[in-house]
């Protein structure tokens, strides 16, 4: 075929199809995020067939599969918001081949965007998403409905928390989301990680042993928010993963290294910011509960594990 | 009785982690002496050490993953170290006396050796342990080990080419932590 489309064009048609082939009544699931997996859906069976869209670019972001190319376009087309069901597009001028292969791929694929949430996620995290990324996305979403729970239990007048319910075991969990960071090659956002995980371990460790919940509640808000707004872009494999048309795939490289950067800085500032005020406000658990801690799992500690001297020789090698 | 601790690093690390081998007797020295009520001192030396270690641990978690509980217990360790690093004192070697830790690094040199970097460490960590007992305001200034080979047992031959090099009557004690155990226990 070797065709070339514009990746205006593509978006535009992918919208098209969408609104032919899709429902009315389920058009309202289909919002800018489900219509940017969509699309890129399609590029890929696209390409797959010889057809190249120019200044397309794609990569693995905060949500699975991504496209900077359909998020500026929908932003830039529809101000408003974007909304299947209402979205006017122009006329595209693109070959039979390249509209064919769009319509039945749309066809195929559609099913999977009327999904609800949970069952969505499932589907692109855990199907669609490589192998080697899967328990990362998924490490995330644990860890977004951790600090759910835990905003429902300490709004409560009395809490009542076990701490070893693998809901609420939040050790557990970073060292699992830990296992799943060996994709990161840049050894400061590890660091910033450990330094916020850190932060969340002790305070969890303070109101096991009873501090104020409401107080508590106040910086796992902020952490929280943290979290959403600047950590976790920090985590995913975005940058080893930009694909599609090679000289914006470079530029949009470049462009995130830079806010990756920015981030950094501003996330180093505020956990010093955090840290000092959960000091300030006792909230640091005291060397007696950290010991008590300490011998609390040791109990629980496999037969052969090494001390940390140990550990550490073994690096050196 | 004003009493100082100057800490070698196997000492924090053998104090907070429940696997270390003298964990038993940095503890029961940490109880006898808490650190509420006695100074305890810490140099850069053993921090960079303790915290390069943390950083290497961390990043090694992510391409070889332990087992969970162990790696919590790891990062409870560490969170360990670093809350009692932060109530101790941090010792930098003042610019007036950097001639003089040098002279005092070079004289033990040949006696700890210097052919490793845990001995280079070694070696820093004992002349600033001694620089620092010449300033301090404590009745009594004790280095506080876990290293019997490089530090304990060449302690009289550190401390008598020190007092020779630095013309001066050195009064620190140096303590290996095990012993301490064995005999007040």
């Amino acid at each position: 075929m070797g065709d070339n489309l514009q990746y205006e064009d593509l978006i535009r048609y992918v919208i098209k199809v969408a609104q032919e082939k899709i429902p009315k009544e389920e058009q309202k699931y289909i919002n800018s995020t489900r219509l940017n997996k969509m699309t890129i859906l399609v590029f890929k069976e696209l390409n797959k067939n010889n057809i190249n869209t120019n200044r397309f670019i794609w990569g693995y972001y905060r949500h699975g599969f991504y496209s900077r190319s359909v998020s500026n376009f929908l932003k830039y087309n529809y101000r408003d918001g974007f909304n299947l069901e209402e979205a006017q597009v122009k006329d595209v001028n693109i070959s039979n081949d390249a509209k064919n292969l769009i319509e039945s791929t749309v066809v195929n694929i559609k099913d999977f965007f009327l999904k609800d949430s949970k069952s969505f996620c499932k589907w692109v995290y855990g199907e669609i998403t490589p192998k080697e990324y899967q328990e990362f996305y998924f490490n995330h979403k644990k860890m977004e409905r951790w600090f759910e729970r835990m905003n429902d239990e300490l709004n409560k007048e009395a809490i009542n928390i076990n701490f070893k319910d693998k809901n609420y075991d939040i050790s557990s969990l970073i060292s699992a989301y830990y296992f799943t960071l060996g994709h990161l090659e840049d050894l400061e956002i590890i660091e910033i990680f450990r330094r916020y995980t850190d932060i969340i371990e002790l305070l969890i460790l303070k109101l096991k042993n009873g501090a104020n919940p409401s107080k508590v509640k106040i910086f796992l808000d902020k952490l929280n928010l943290l979290y959403i707004n600047r950590i976790y872009s920090l985590l995913p494999p975005y940058t080893y993963t930009i694909d599609g048309d090679k000289t914006f795939a470079e530029r949009e490289k470049e462009i995130h290294l830079l806010k990756i950067e920015s981030y950094k800085n501003s996330i180093n500032k505020e956990l010093d910011k955090i840290y000092k005020e959960i000091k300030r406000n006792e909230l640091l658990p005291t060397l007696e509960e950290m010991k008590n801690q300490i011998s609390e799992i040791k109990m629980e500690l496999p037969r052969d594990s090494k001390s940390l001297q140990e550990l550490y020789k073994d690096l050196n090698h | 009785m004003s009493c100082g601790f100057f800490c070698d690093t196997g000492v924090i690390r053998g104090l907070c982690d429940k696997l270390d081998a003298h964990n038993e007797s940095c503890e029961f020295f940490f109880d006898k002496y808490p650190i509420e009520t006695f100074e305890y001192v810490i140099p850069t030396t053993v921090i960079n050490e303790l915290n390069y270690f943390k950083y290497k641990q961390t990043k090694e978690a992510a391409r070889n993953p332990l087992h969970k509980i162990y790696f919590s217990y790891i990062r409870l360790v560490q969170q360990y170290i670093d809350l009692y690093i932060s109530q101790m004192t941090h010792f930098e070697c003042p610019e007036t006396e950097k001639n003089n830790l040098n002279d005092v690094i070079v004289s033990i040199q040949p006696i700890i050796g210097f052919d490793t970097h845990n001995k280079q460490n070694d070696i820093q960590i004992t002349a600033e342990a001694i620089i620092w007992s010449e300033g301090s305001r404590n009745e009594s200034n004790s280095l506080i080990t876990v290293d019997k080979r490089d530090i304990y047992y060449k302690k009289d031959k550190i401390i008598r080419i020190c007092k020779k090099n630095l013309q001066c009557d050195l009064q620190i004690y140096f303590v290996y932590l095990p012993r301490y155990f064995k005999e007040k226990y």
